[in-house]
């Protein structure tokens, strides 16, 4: 089997990438509260449902990216194919 | 199970103190002005039948009590009671038995029709008396033990065992703080599924093994079930009704009994305010409770529980994605509308206690007879608690016996200033 190898770079862009998940999150209560007529406490109470929904957002996210990089990888394959005929 | 006084104060959060005078005078029993740990009191049980020895097991077990002696007229009460005190000495008539001189303290829970006499003898043989509820068969018969009582100043205690239960002493002191809004209505029942009979080894003894089934010496639902059920309302409202209404049948236990097999009842208040009670023994899918109904919550008694109206709201983010996840997989409507019925409750409610309920008063209140037969100090209101359950009772069952709305007797009005009655105020109306 193969070792998988994330580099300290990629680390640091998931890290990055986690903390403006849960900052979005962070702001998704903030909302909730004004709108919902909440009290400001929660949003203390509230951080374990943040942190859940910032790794929610996180998966969907890396979905995304997933299949972005998927298709991207698959246009650099076709666009080569076409350069060699 | 049996429960310790200690452990009792402790539950309703009250050790070292005495805050629940108000509510709950009765509880000042367990005040300690005398240290009575080294006295025994010489008891005689008298009816030692199935709710008699359950009684006489907590007494047993209680280290101030000496069961010296027991009555009864039939044998194999008196052989299961000899079980739980091999020694104590046999009288097949309680006069016998009131004659004994070491006795200082009876226990009384022969059937109904005959306490009377029992308790008035006891008391004027110088005995401190324990009657089970209902304490009479009528209300002239209960004012006049209740009369014989403060002629006499013995103590005299009746089967209310909810007076001394720690979460009815807890809820009531939440009631009567206005934790639950303004009390309206306490309603209560008590189902069950059975016959109500017990087996009988000759048919000469239906009358006297099932006693009560039959009218001579009972009046069925209303004295054996209500008297605890509708004290509770009374203890929660602070007053006595006004007046009272009921029916009663006999709708499926068709088999030669005398009393009804269901009942409903319906007591009101001077102000409007209602109780209802009702028993039916031909179906138990609801079993027994009390509920106390207030403008800002709910109590149910026999649960343990008790249901504020408004339910904390769940946290903003939480409603926030509930709405999201609905816009998305269902289709709710975004309103209320007026017209919908509004439904029981979801709210799982809370423990009074903060736990699930483990006994039921019954072996503190044998506690607290003890301990007042030893001191010789009657607790505030606890006859009088016991006197007007059982009128309440009685009153009822006359109101459905004769099929008219009564208003309460005022005659059998006592001084008790936590109902507000006296026996001026009657002589007044």
């Amino acid at each position: 089997m193969k070792d998988i190898l994330i580099t300290k770079k990629r680390q640091k862009t998931e890290l990055k990438v986690w903390l403006l998940c849960l900052a979005a999150a962070f702001g998704l209560n903030i909302y909730a509260i004004a709108t919902y007529e909440g009290q400001w406490s929660e949003l203390f109470w509230s951080l374990g449902f943040v942190t859940v929904t910032s790794f929610v957002i996180y998966g969907l996210i890396g979905l995304i990216r997933l299949i972005c990089y998927g298709a991207g990888r698959l246009l650099s394959k076709i666009t080569k194919s076409d350069k060699k005929q | 199970m049996r429960q310790d006084r200690r452990e009792f104060l402790k539950a309703l959060g009250l050790l070292g103190g005495g805050l629940l005078a108000a509510t709950s005078p009765w509880l000042n029993v367990f005040a300690e002005v005398k240290d009575t740990s080294a006295e025994r009191l010489r008891l005689g049980i008298i009816g030692p039948g199935s709710r008699g020895r359950l009684l006489m097991g907590f007494l047993a077990k209680n280290p101030k009590v000496d069961i010296v002696a027991i009555a009864d007229i039939y044998q194999p009460s008196i052989d299961a009671a000899l079980e739980i005190v091999p020694t104590a000495k046999v009288y097949k008539n309680y006069r016998r038995l009131l004659e004994d001189k070491r006795i200082q303290a009876v226990l009384v829970a022969t059937p109904l029709n005959t306490h009377c006499q029992i308790v008035l003898d006891a008391m004027e043989a110088g005995k401190h008396v324990y009657c089970e509820k209902t304490i009479g068969y009528d209300m002239a018969q209960c004012k006049k033990m209740y009369d014989k009582h403060l002629e006499t100043g013995l103590v005299f205690f009746t089967g209310q065992q909810r007076l001394f239960d720690p979460r009815y002493v807890k809820a009531m002191q939440m009631v009567h703080d206005g934790v639950f809004g303004e009390v309206t209505k306490v309603r209560s029942w008590w189902n069950r599924n059975r016959d109500w009979r017990r087996d009988v080894p000759e048919p000469r003894l239906e009358k006297f093994i099932n006693w009560r089934l039959y009218k001579a010496s009972s009046k069925g639902l209303m004295t054996e079930l209500a008297c605890h059920q509708l004290q509770v309302g009374t203890w929660a409202l602070g007053k006595l009704p006004a007046q009272v209404m009921g029916h009663g049948s006999i709708n499926y236990w068709k088999d030669g009994r005398e009393v009804y097999d269901n009942i409903s009842t319906l007591y009101i208040f001077d102000d409007g305010k209602k109780m209802e009670w009702g028993s039916d023994i031909a179906n138990k899918f609801y079993g027994l409770e009390e509920q106390i109904l207030g403008s800002k919550g709910t109590v149910e008694l026999e649960r343990g529980k008790f249901f504020y109206e408004e339910i904390a709201p769940q946290p903003a983010f939480i409603q926030m994605i509930n709405e999201w996840q609905q816009d998305i997989f269902g289709d709710t409507a975004f309103a209320g509308t007026s017209w919908v019925a509004e439904t029981a409750n979801p709210n799982r409610g809370e423990y009074i206690l903060g736990k699930k309920p483990e006994v039921d008063g019954s072996s503190l209140l044998t506690e607290a007879f003890v301990e007042a037969a030893l001191t010789g100090r009657q607790p505030a209101g606890i006859a009088e608690e016991g006197y007007y359950a059982s009128i309440l009772c009685l009153w009822g069952h006359e109101a459905i016996t004769r099929n008219e709305r009564l208003d309460f007797p005022k005659e059998y009005y006592i001084d008790y200033d936590v109902y507000g009655t006296s026996e001026s105020q009657a002589a007044e109306i």
